[in-house]
């Protein structure tokens, strides 16, 4: 039988609550049996759901205590000891960073960069084609663009049809620019690179990125890093590796993503 | 020696040659999944190692045996634990300053808490029946009552709904006739 606190709790968890029913919440909040429903409920939702996770909030505190204390245990501390000093890749661990200051990165990260992902909590996938659009990330190039003034509108036009991917509209206005801009030229050899790439264009788009390697500018490695997303694009995985290994073993531009896609792509 | 028992001794001896045959074997596997799934291959270095060290803690505290292989046991571990760091961000939205800085100084207690609870949890669910245990993993992902009666067949939303609520009463009457449900239940 359904009872109204039931249909009570099926309205709150599906946030279908109406000003009556908040009332009447408000009111069976009071009730010790309804709240230890409503807290069990609750946890039953955030366990369950695939991307939740069930926090303990107000436990025995006996029992945590119990437990932080086996933490520090000495068969525990010798075994953190032993696991920090594994040798497990030819290389020692590198320091740890507390993940609640890695959050505060990350939080700040993500107002700035958009990364384009594909990736679902639980849908593996490291397909060339997948690894490739969850690297991909246009969005970041268009922002280290400098504002010179004189090109401004025709530099954001074409930016703007970048991002919309009407790549064959921005490639007219991306080549002038490179005829006739001083300042963003990697940029731009990017820009082209990548249009090329998205428009299947391969090797027109590898002789962009061997054109911007060969040149003397700062950003030249970041050629490698889209020479490789290219390879990906392509699903030629071995060439991809080859220049992902590079990336990593010389540190260039985007070496630690170079390792997460050589570790994505075994 | 059974797989388990060797692996769990190995961590209790700080056993480096065995440990490392998981840092061989499982390892990669969860670097895979972590960097799926939003994260970086240091990222994946810590869970893993966070999960080996609950893992020896659960066992000190009380001896257990494994029932599938205890890489699989470990490639779990990791996945809640990453699962867990992922909805870290949005927890904490209350003011109970109090009751925070005691969850931030004991937090490997509470995570292992944490994953006891949710390993109860699943315990009670795997002991439902299979149409239960379907109902009620569509009904917690926020699956609508239509989907359900087209994915299960049944001839009403109605009749959905009420096999939600059934499904749900017995599962929560069999969490609580668990004998660890009190130390594990919110106060």
């Amino acid at each position: 039988m359904i009872t109204p606190d039931d249909i009570l709790l099926e309205k709150y968890f599906k946030n279908s609550l109406t000003e009556e029913d908040h009332l009447q919440f408000k009111i069976r909040k009071q009730d010790s049996k309804f709240v230890e429903k409503l807290i069990l409920e609750k946890q039953l939702h955030d366990t369950f759901n695939d991307a939740g996770w069930s926090f303990a909030n107000n436990v025995d505190k006996s029992v945590i205590k119990e437990y932080q204390d086996l933490f520090n245990d000495d068969d525990i501390v010798k075994l953190k000891a032993t696991l920090k000093n594994i040798d497990h890749a030819g290389e020692p661990l590198k320091s740890r960073y507390d993940f609640r200051w890695k959050h505060l990165i990350y939080a700040a990260a993500a107002s700035v960069v958009i990364i384009i992902s594909v990736s679902q909590f639980n849908g593996i996938n490291s397909s060339p084609e997948h690894v490739y659009a969850t690297y991909l990330d246009k969005n970041q190039l268009t922002y280290s663009i400098v504002r010179d003034g004189e090109n401004q509108g025709s530099l954001d036009e074409a930016t703007a049809l970048f991002i919309d991917e009407k790549y064959s509209e921005a490639m007219p206005i991306i080549e002038n620019s490179i005829n006739t801009s001083q300042q963003n030229l990697p940029t731009f050899y990017l820009l082209k690179g990548i249009s090329l790439m998205e428009m299947g264009s391969y090797d027109e788009a590898l002789t962009t990125y061997n054109q911007l390697i060969s040149s003397n500018f700062l950003d030249a490695e970041k050629g490698y890093w889209y020479k490789g997303l290219l390879y990906l694009k392509k699903g030629d995985e071995a060439n991809a590796l080859i220049i992902f290994n590079k990336i990593e073993k010389e540190n260039l531009y985007n070496a630690s993503k170079a390792t997460e896609i050589i570790e994505l792509l075994k | 020696m059974a797989d388990d028992l060797k692996y769990l001794r190995a961590l209790l001896t700080s056993d480096s040659a065995v440990i490392s045959e998981l840092y061989q074997d499982t390892l990669p596997k969860v670097k895979k999944f972590v960097i799926q799934n939003k994260g970086s291959v240091q990222d994946a270095e810590d869970i893993f190692q966070k999960a080996l060290v609950q893992i020896a803690v659960r066992y000190k505290k009380n001896p257990f045996s494994i029932n599938s292989s205890f890489k699989a046991f470990l490639f779990t571990a990791c996945k809640n634990l990453w699962r867990r760091e992922l909805n870290k961000s949005s927890h904490w939205v209350t003011n109970d300053i109090e009751e925070e800085q005691f969850y931030i100084k004991n937090e490997d207690a509470h995570v292992l808490l944490e994953q006891e609870r949710l390993e109860l949890f699943q315990a009670a669910l795997d002991l439902s029946s299979d149409n239960c245990k379907s109902i009620l993993e569509m009904f917690f992902n926020d699956v609508s009552y239509a989907e359900m009666v087209k994915d299960l067949a049944y001839s009403s939303e109605t009749v959905a709904r009420q096999r939600v609520f059934k499904c749900k009463k017995k599962l929560i009457e069999l969490i609580k006739s668990s004998p660890r449900f009190n130390a594990l239940k919110e106060l």
